[in-house]
């Protein structure tokens, strides 16, 4: 990313009415998103499709979903969004994660009406995406990774009835707007099976590295607002979806140790030992 | 009379579920007889089979209970690589 990339976000962001210092709240890849007082402007990654059609559910739906400032544009080659800055969840407080709030907000994501023409949620779409990258060919945990994801169906995702997703829930998808939680990256919302977002959740319960009491309450919130991704045995659904959020984040996690030049810590070697178990099952 | 191989102080023998375990008066140290130790793990496992709490359903490729590195409620690898493993794709 150039630096005229940054001084391009910051003009709009001021064109907006954000006052004050620019500054960079995420960047990987092609992917930029920067903050000017209260405005954030991000640039998506090239090749993005869809956007208006996902931007345009948001607008949509005010209540769970943070709305745009206006509409997406296109910038030297690059689609650019604008949005209110919100207050993301503090990582120092996990007492303070809004763990109910945000299973309320996905169970009444998914009983919201699909609008036609909205593309695929691609949570699926980025498990291929990140496995068909290099991964460190030395690490040994790389063998591993790739084992369990060999041993993963080919399709993810079975066509079936479709809902609306967000397709990339995580804790970094919340933001506290006007008083109230906002889920935030509409990038890979669509159209599809609602389980998807609440896979990484339960990937990290399976791994052991989030505790039973907090997976509990996630799912009994969700369940308990009507959510529509689970009937009966939980893991009936979750359980190729949580497999593959798993064997993401794994992969990530060793690229992340080999960039940082650090062992895997204990919580990232969970994950690796989840894969080891994930490839000793029978193939699907 | 055994003696505390580590601080000389005399062991003392004591029954703990049907298991002999050697605890050195001095420094509190335990002594097990060979196999002793997979016994009183067994019995341990035992009694947690007999007295579960409510479990999440799981799936069959989750990790033991032996080997999750949660902290329970308040994880204090705050900042650290489960939040952000948490806070991000």
């Amino acid at each position: 990313m150039t630096g005229g990339v940054r001084e391009l976000l910051t003009e709009v962001a001021r064109d907006a009415g954000g006052v004050g210092d620019p500054a960079i709240l995420y960047q990987r890849h092609d992917v930029l998103v920067m903050r000017v007082g209260e405005i954030v402007v991000k640039s998506h990654r090239a090749g993005t499709t869809g956007l208006q059609a996902r931007v345009a559910v948001a607008a949509a739906h005010p209540d769970l979903l943070l709305a745009p400032l206006g509409p997406v544009r296109r910038i030297s080659g690059r689609l650019v969004s604008v949005w209110p800055a919100g207050l993301p969840v503090d990582p120092a407080d996990p007492a303070a994660v809004p763990w109910e709030e945000a299973a309320r907000l996905l169970a009444e994501l998914h009983s919201r009406p699909l609008p036609p023409g909205l593309p695929r949620q691609r949570a699926p779409i980025r498990v291929h995406e990140v496995l068909a990258r290099d991964l460190p060919a030395d690490h040994p945990a790389t063998p591993v990774v790739r084992r369990a994801y060999a041993a993963l169906p080919p399709v993810l995702e079975p066509d079936g009835p479709a809902r609306l997703v967000h397709g990339d829930f995580h804790l970094g998808q919340l933001v506290r707007h006007d008083g109230a939680w906002r889920l935030i990256d509409l990038d890979d919302l669509g159209r599809g099976d609602p389980v998807w977002d609440l896979a990484r959740p339960a990937a990290f319960f399976a791994s052991g590295v989030l505790a039973p009491e907090i997976w509990s309450r996630f799912l009994d919130a969700y369940r308990g607002h009507g959510g529509a991704a689970l009937t009966g045995d939980p893991w009936d659904r979750l359980d190729i979806p949580a497999r593959a959020l798993a064997i993401q984040t794994a992969a990530r996690c060793v690229s992340h140790a080999v960039d940082e030049n650090r062992p895997l810590d204990e919580y990232e070697t969970a994950l690796i030992d989840t894969c080891d178990r994930i490839g000793s099952l029978a193939p699907c | 009379m055994l003696q505390c191989p580590k601080c000389r102080g005399t062991m003392r023998t004591f029954d703990r579920n049907g298991v002999h375990i050697e605890q050195c008066e001095m420094c509190r140290g335990i002594f097990l007889d060979y196999g002793e130790l997979e016994t009183l793990a067994r019995i341990e496992s035992q009694w947690r089979q007999a007295t579960p709490p409510p479990p999440a359903a799981a799936p069959g490729w989750a990790a033991p209970p032996a080997q999750q590195v949660v902290h329970h409620h308040h994880p204090r690898h705050h900042g650290g690589s489960l939040f952000g493993m948490l806070f991000s794709t």
